[in-house]
């Protein structure tokens, strides 16, 4: 387990329903229903924060839940026995899953390749567990093409950097690199926050 | 783009306010005998400053990197004209504060447009 990672978000899960629950939640909320509403089957979903993302989450479903940080899942705990379907939560480090090779049938992240640490290692570690041409799905925000705000979060990335979350990561690239094929990409915001639909190779291809 | 009034206005008042706080705090902390292009650099990076880290205070309200980035460029264009305003004679701080104001709006009205162009489905 990343330890340094860990305390970090543990001691953010203090503030963490202040700071994002209200304002970035509500603003994202439709895009979030829409991204989410295409769960099915078995579901794995990282990283699971404080839960403000189970708003979004389809009821009825078979999710197991993932964050880094036993602080975070604690807050979360209430909002997924509130859940409407089965969610399962385990403190996880996406290097370092449990989960049998092909165990799920859909991922599911929700800004969290701002924070892994090393993201191709980490997306990688998502198509092992995923089933042969198993979907990807995420909502991420990402570092911009367009003038000035792609030179602004390259400028800002070293203080965000040290703070937690990368600002100027090419999560669109990164996801080619772990060997998932791109289906769709949308833009929420400008060219930064983003989803991405990804699916795992199927078997003849692997 | 967005149309829910409260996210508008969320995104209106801190464009205006932090634009205007960079605009005069620039303004005021850079001396009047510096050197034009040297102020107008510093109002830019210290405007940045100011619109980045004032976001931090408006987000929770009204949304994550809705209300950074617009306020990190009203605070950039802000400072930068802060700045040069600051060398110049005949200018106050009066005129600093309104002109942050006001290239915080335009720089809201740039994203705007900018959103309208790429929102939606990447090819």
């Amino acid at each position: 387990m990343d330890e340094r990672a860990q305390k970090r978000w543990d001691k953010a899960a203090a503030l963490y329903d202040l700071t994002g629950g209200f304002g970035p939640e509500k603003r994202w909320l439709p895009h979030k229903t829409r991204l989410f509403s295409g769960m099915q089957g078995k579901v794995l979903f990282l990283a699971a924060g404080t839960g403000l993302d189970f708003a979004a989450f389809p009821p009825g479903q078979d999710i197991t839940a993932i964050d880094i940080s036993a602080g975070m899942l604690e807050k979360a705990a209430p909002r997924a026995a509130s859940y409407q379907g089965n969610m399962t939560l385990r403190q996880m480090n996406v290097h370092q899953m449990d989960f049998a090779a092909a165990s799920f049938d859909q991922v599911y992240t929700s800004c969290t390749f701002c924070s892994v640490s090393d993201p191709v290692a980490g997306l990688r570690a998502l198509r092992h567990v995923l089933k042969p041409g198993g979907q990807l799905a995420m909502f991420e925000h990402t570092g911009s093409r367009t003038f000035p705000f792609g030179l602004m979060l390259d400028v800002m990335n070293p203080l965000c950097r040290y703070l937690g979350p990368e600002v100027n990561r090419d999560t669109v690239a990164n996801v080619e690199a772990a060997g998932f094929a791109i289906e769709k990409v949308s833009n929420v915001y400008l060219d930064v926050v983003k989803t991405i639909e990804a699916r795992a190779p199927s078997d003849e291809q692997t | 783009m967005e149309k829910r009034l409260y996210f508008v206005f969320g995104d209106v008042l801190a464009c205006t306010s932090l634009g205007a706080a960079a605009g005069w705090l620039t303004y005021a902390v850079l001396p009047q005998n510096w050197w034009f292009g040297v102020a107008m650099v510093l109002g830019m990076f210290l405007g940045m400053v100011v619109g980045a880290l004032g976001g931090f205070l408006f987000s929770p309200f009204f949304g994550a990197m809705e209300i950074a980035l617009p306020t990190a460029l009203a605070g950039m264009m802000a400072g930068m004209a802060g700045g040069m305003q600051a060398v110049m004679s005949g200018t106050g701080g009066a005129e600093a504060l309104q002109s942050g104001a006001g290239i915080g709006i335009l720089c809201l009205a740039f994203t705007y447009l900018l959103q309208s162009q790429l929102q939606g489905e990447v090819d």
